[in-house]
């Protein structure tokens, strides 16, 4: 029987997972949650693959309608659901190009350069291949530079958030993502770094807004353990 | 003010934002950044976007870079919107679908021209054999998916010729700078590409230039 609730098909160890959950809780709308456990490759069941055929998390179902795409189901919810404040997504042209723009730089560029170090122990572990130090050096130094380049992205606009002074869909992605810092195991490193103030006081206010909170703390009290503990051993 | 679009006549990405504005009525001057030579990493570009990369978009003061999110903005603001990039919510996030996997085979195509032509050629650089083949793995699984996808379908989202068939078709494009004929692989795609060319004037234009400027660069 098919609920009338929005239902999020989510894994916890997906970052853009992460972030979708965090925009219904953001939402305070009732919904479910189903967890697709990727250990046990449940993207690719049958069932699943009528949510969404690409076999990939998150997918949300909104009565008959099914969506895939993170970055796609973080706007329609905003264009959906009342209850999500608008500076979210901003309906001026300027300033929601400007969320566009981070949305796709988080996707297309981001998100690649934070978790490609970790990736490596991920797949040595998974596949019992050995990678090459220098490999994983370069992958390590793209990581900050990348997140050089997020410390002058935060710069360009007055305000604490990527766009001005009201967390949108782009810092909920780019946070989610940032968070692999703890996956390439260099949160102190970062923490002791003073080249990142701006990054700093960011994180600061994501984790004050509730729903980032509370996905941030699940993941980082539950998951990130188990998931370190497993690359790392 | 004049607004510009900063990219390289070699860039696919660089021809969304530009096939874009000029289908509706949003069209910018054309500034040369060569990435050839690593005019990108120049400070005075990376003032303009510190993501170093083309194309951006530029209006006044306004600055915008990423190719699709320059076409959606682009889109919004000019003529011939609605019908290209509609506002109903649902089709709006089936198109932004799409858009995110169109992302994916963007990112790596352009790695596989770095790797395969840009690097050797012009870096002498040699390729890295594991990166082209994860990049060549994700570029025919998304063909493949859409080669099935567009079975019986005029258009990606069937009847209507979008924002998605535009960028689409030019991402197809962008293939010829590996000199892979998608064709072999993907009747499908090939016969998509082929009626959309013979049916949309401007992106017929965008393949006749970008062959153009790939037979100089030979």
């Amino acid at each position: 029987m098919q609920s009338s609730q929005l239902t999020l098909y989510w894994s916890p160890l997906s970052q853009p997972s992460r972030a979708v959950h965090a925009l219904l809780l953001i939402a305070d709308i009732p919904f479910n949650t189903v967890v697709i456990d990727l250990s046990k490759g449940e993207q690719r069941t049958e069932d699943f693959k009528k949510i969404n055929p690409r076999g990939v998390v998150p997918a949300i179902q909104d009565g008959d309608f099914t969506l895939g795409e993170s970055t796609a189901i973080l706007k329609y919810l905003c264009n959906t659901q009342p209850s999500i404040p608008g500076h979210y997504w901003p309906k001026n042209d300027d300033k929601r190009a400007l969320v566009d723009q981070f949305l796709e730089y988080n996707g297309n560029h981001f998100r690649d350069s934070l978790h490609a170090p970790y990736m490596f122990y991920l797949i040595q572990k998974l596949r019992g291949v050995t990678f090459e130090a220098a490999e994983f050096e370069s992958a390590m130094k793209a990581c900050w530079k990348e997140l050089d380049t997020l410390e002058v992205y935060l710069g360009q606009h007055e305000g604490d958030f990527i766009v001005g002074k009201e967390p949108t869909i782009a810092d909920i992605q780019i946070f989610s993502d940032f968070t692999s810092i703890y996956y390439n195991k260099i949160e102190e490193q970062f923490a002791e770094n003073d080249k990142y103030p701006r990054i700093k006081a960011w994180k600061n206010k994501m984790l004050e807004i509730i729903g980032v909170k509370k996905i941030f703390n699940q993941w980082h009290d539950k998951v990130l353990p188990n998931i370190n503990g497993f690359m790392y051993s | 003010m004049t607004a510009k679009i900063y990219g390289h006549p070699l860039s696919i990405p660089t021809r969304i934002a530009q096939t874009v504005a000029k289908r509706v009525g949003q069209e910018a001057e054309f500034v040369l950044v060569d990435v050839i030579a690593g005019a990108q990493f120049e400070d005075s570009y990376k003032k303009l976007n510190p993501n170093q990369k083309i194309p951006l978009y530029q209006s006044g003061d306004f600055t915008l870079s990423e190719s699709y999110a320059i076409a959606k903005y682009l889109t919004d603001r000019g003529e011939e919107a609605s019908a290209l990039y509609p506002r109903e919510a649902k089709t709006r996030a089936t198109i932004d679908m799409h858009l995110g996997v169109f992302n994916d085979l963007k990112t790596n195509a352009l790695q596989l021209d770095y790797q395969l032509v840009i690097n050797p050629k012009m870096f002498k650089v040699d390729t890295d054999a594991k990166v082209v083949a994860k990049c060549d793995a994700t570029v025919k699984k998304i063909l493949g998916e859409y080669e099935a996808h567009l079975s019986g379908k005029k258009y990606i989202l069937g009847d209507s010729f979008t924002i998605l068939d535009l960028i689409f078709t030019l991402q197809l494009l962008g293939l010829a700078f590996v000199s892979y004929d998608f064709g072999a692989e993907f009747p499908t795609l090939r016969k998509y590409y082929d009626d959309i060319l013979a049916e949309q004037a401007d992106l017929k234009a965008q393949h006749d230039e970008f062959h153009e400027g790939l037979k100089a660069l030979a």
